[in-house]
């Protein structure tokens, strides 16, 4: 798991840079390991990982971003059937940055999702059920409800 | 894009094939779109797969609010689902879609499909997948909304005087530039007009159009409380003819009407049509034309705003007995133009720029200098009298008389109003045969119709009163 903090300085510079760093590996690496198949998917996906680290690394206090990273790792994890590290990636984001609400609604449904599937269901519940502790209020978007709903009723299986 | 495929064969097999076909495409469609695609669901082992159709948008709303960055989308799809479970994906990659605010409806056979679960499939990036239960079997029309930030529009007008600039024509235009990262094919564009200042107006506004629809107003409520509760997330990654006959061009598009409707201090124009907004580009879409709007051309000179130039206005009021007046007017560039001959030749007048104008508010749209329009000021004589002194012989109180002669042509083929305007200070009064206004304490007027071609000559006298001889 990669540590981020606060202690850097938060200048609009250092937004725009990893602001930028973050675009591109999604763009130039991410997205078209989608698509790649064999060794070129998995060199995109280690290059992706790689710069998601490093900027994760190198903009700790860039919450946002950081959190997208680190989420973003546990997809490359999760796609990779490494499950155990994924679940680790997606459980930092709500750990690390708790205010990135959005990020960590979708990183908390990634990991359930994945030990589910996995048939780890006592871990996924675990999961589930923070889903549904945080995100069940009656103010909330039309897809969170949604998230929580399916939640739901995986606890309840 | 080509939205349509047949798969058949056993699940195991054809999901991961559906999947390959289906990541191929949200590949293609991760750097121009937000994909749409419907798989199955592999609920049997050996189960068949059916017909699976992802067809094109049916129709596409964009309600633009450019004060707040913010677009409204609302698109419709007829998909063919399957009795059972059904997944949809939607992908939000390398757009400035909001995901937070992204919402499915079925508007067809509603009480049939219910969507239970979303997910986040770890395979693609910035991805969502609706898991949709329906009893139904065949076409379901869904609507899909969201907001999303980088489309914009911006208003212009084009003035078209008649030869004696007493009636011209005038034609507004919207241009909507889309940096989204989405196109948008054959959408309806609809432009709020107005300061939006919280995001639960936008909702007021949105169910304006369609009081009934609740989950447009669902999705907005959803929107403001997000805003509320200050979600943030990393935009990037998801990422008729002219006086005189001159006919008027908008992308070769017929000028269309577009529907206002008032709502308070907004304005919702509808441009009436559906046009393509296709990502990083721009569509200038034709809004209003106005004949025979009577129109002032006036001219004011005032040497401490303009120095020896003689500005040029067009003065006209948005109301309805002035062939406008049926909604206000967004600010815009204004470019104006004038019959100069028989034949109708054209000539540019000069670019401006205009504020909101309001319903029935008098317009005055300053054009430039027109040197055809000349004032020369000259000082005749200067005298200072009525000195007088203190104790220790120092000049504490005297009076100037200026004598001031003004020689102004009109070199142009038609009549017009010229505006001169004098500045003073201190204790001044003012002798003159010309008639003047006195606009201020410090500031008068001289306002006279000049004949086409006409030169004429007036004076004045100022006298200003300075230390102990000043009387006020």
């Amino acid at each position: 798991m990669l540590g981020c903090n606060s202690r850097q300085q938060d200048t609009p510079e250092r937004v725009r840079t990893a602001k930028e760093l973050f675009d591109s590996t999604t763009k130039e690496f991410h997205v078209p390991s989608a698509a790649a198949n064999g060794t070129e998917r998995l060199r995109l996906q280690n290059e992706a990982a790689s710069r998601y680290a490093d900027l994760v690394k190198r903009f700790p206090e860039q919450s946002n971003v950081c959190a997208q990273a680190l989420r973003s790792l546990g997809n490359i994890r999760a796609s990779q059937t490494n499950i155990d590290a994924a679940v680790k990636e997606f459980a930092a984001v709500g750990d690390r940055y708790p205010t990135q609400e959005w990020e960590v609604l979708q990183a908390w449904k990634g990991a359930a999702d994945l030990l589910w599937d996995a048939g780890r269901r006592d871990e996924a519940k675990k999961f589930y059920t923070q889903i549904v502790t945080r995100f069940d209020r009656a103010d909330e978007s039309a897809i969170v409800k949604t998230v929580v709903r399916g939640s739901r009723a995986k606890l309840a299986e | 894009m080509n939205m349509a495929m047949k798969v058949s064969g056993k699940v195991g097999e054809s999901v991961s094939g559906t999947r390959r076909s289906l990541t191929h495409r949200l590949t293609h469609s991760l750097t121009y779109f937000a994909a749409l695609a419907v798989m199955l669901l592999t609920t049997t082992t050996h189960a068949r797969i059916n017909v699976v159709t992802l067809p094109d948008r049916d129709t596409v709303q964009l309600t633009i609010y450019n004060s707040v960055d913010l677009t409204l989308v609302k698109e419709t799809r007829h998909l063919t689902f399957r009795k059972g479970m059904n997944k949809l994906e939607f992908s939000w990659a390398n757009t400035l879609i909001d995901p937070t605010s992204v919402e499915f409806k079925a508007r067809t056979h509603a009480d049939a499909v219910e969507v239970l679960d979303v997910s986040f499939p770890p395979r693609v990036a910035n991805t969502l997948e609706w898991r949709i239960n329906s009893e139904f079997a065949g076409d379901v029309v869904v609507e899909i909304q969201y907001f999303t930030s980088g489309i914009s529009w911006s208003a212009d007008y084009v003035a078209e005087a008649a030869r004696d600039e007493k009636l011209m024509n005038f034609a507004g235009a919207v241009r909507v530039n889309n940096n989204s990262g989405e196109d948008y094919e054959n959408a309806q564009v609809r432009l709020v007009v107005g300061v939006i200042r919280l995001v639960e107006e936008i909702a007021q506004l949105a169910r304006r159009d369609e009081a009934k629809d609740k989950a447009m107003t669902d999705v907005l409520k959803s929107k403001s409380e997000l805003g509320k509760k200050m979600y943030t997330r990393s935009r990037g990654a998801r990422a008729g003819g002219a006086v005189g006959g001159l006919g008027m061009e908008f992308d070769g598009i017929e000028a269309r009407q577009i529907v206002k409707e008032g709502l308070s201090e907004y304005f919702l124009y509808t441009v009436e049509g559906r046009d393509t907004i296709a990502n990083r580009w721009s569509k200038r879409l034709p809004s209003f034309r106005a004949e025979k709007v009577p129109v002032t051309s006036y001219y004011k000179f005032e040497k401490e705003r303009w120095g020896d130039n003689v500005m040029r206005y067009y003065r006209f009021t948005n109301s309805t007995p002035s062939q406008l007046g049926n909604e206000p007017l967004p600010d815009g560039a204004v470019k104006a133009f004038r019959i100069v001959s028989d034949d109708q030749l054209y000539s540019f007048v000069g670019s401006t720029s205009v504020k909101y104008i309001p319903v029935n508010e008098f317009v005055e749209m300053e054009l430039g200098s027109d040197r055809e329009v000349m004032v020369k000021p000259t000082l005749m004589d200067w005298q200072k009298t009525d000195l007088q002194f203190d104790q220790q012989g120092d000049v504490k109180g005297w009076t100037v008389k200026d004598t001031w002669q003004f020689e102004v042509q009109n070199s142009k083929d038609i009549p017009v109003v010229l505006d001169i305007r004098r500045n003073f200070a201190g204790d001044w009064s003012l002798t003159t045969a010309a008639k003047y206004e006195k606009v201020d304490a410090r500031k008068v007027k001289y306002v006279m119709p000049l004949a086409a071609s006409e030169k004429l000559t007036f004076t004045y006298e100022v006298i200003t009163r300075h230390g102990t001889s000043a009387t006020k």
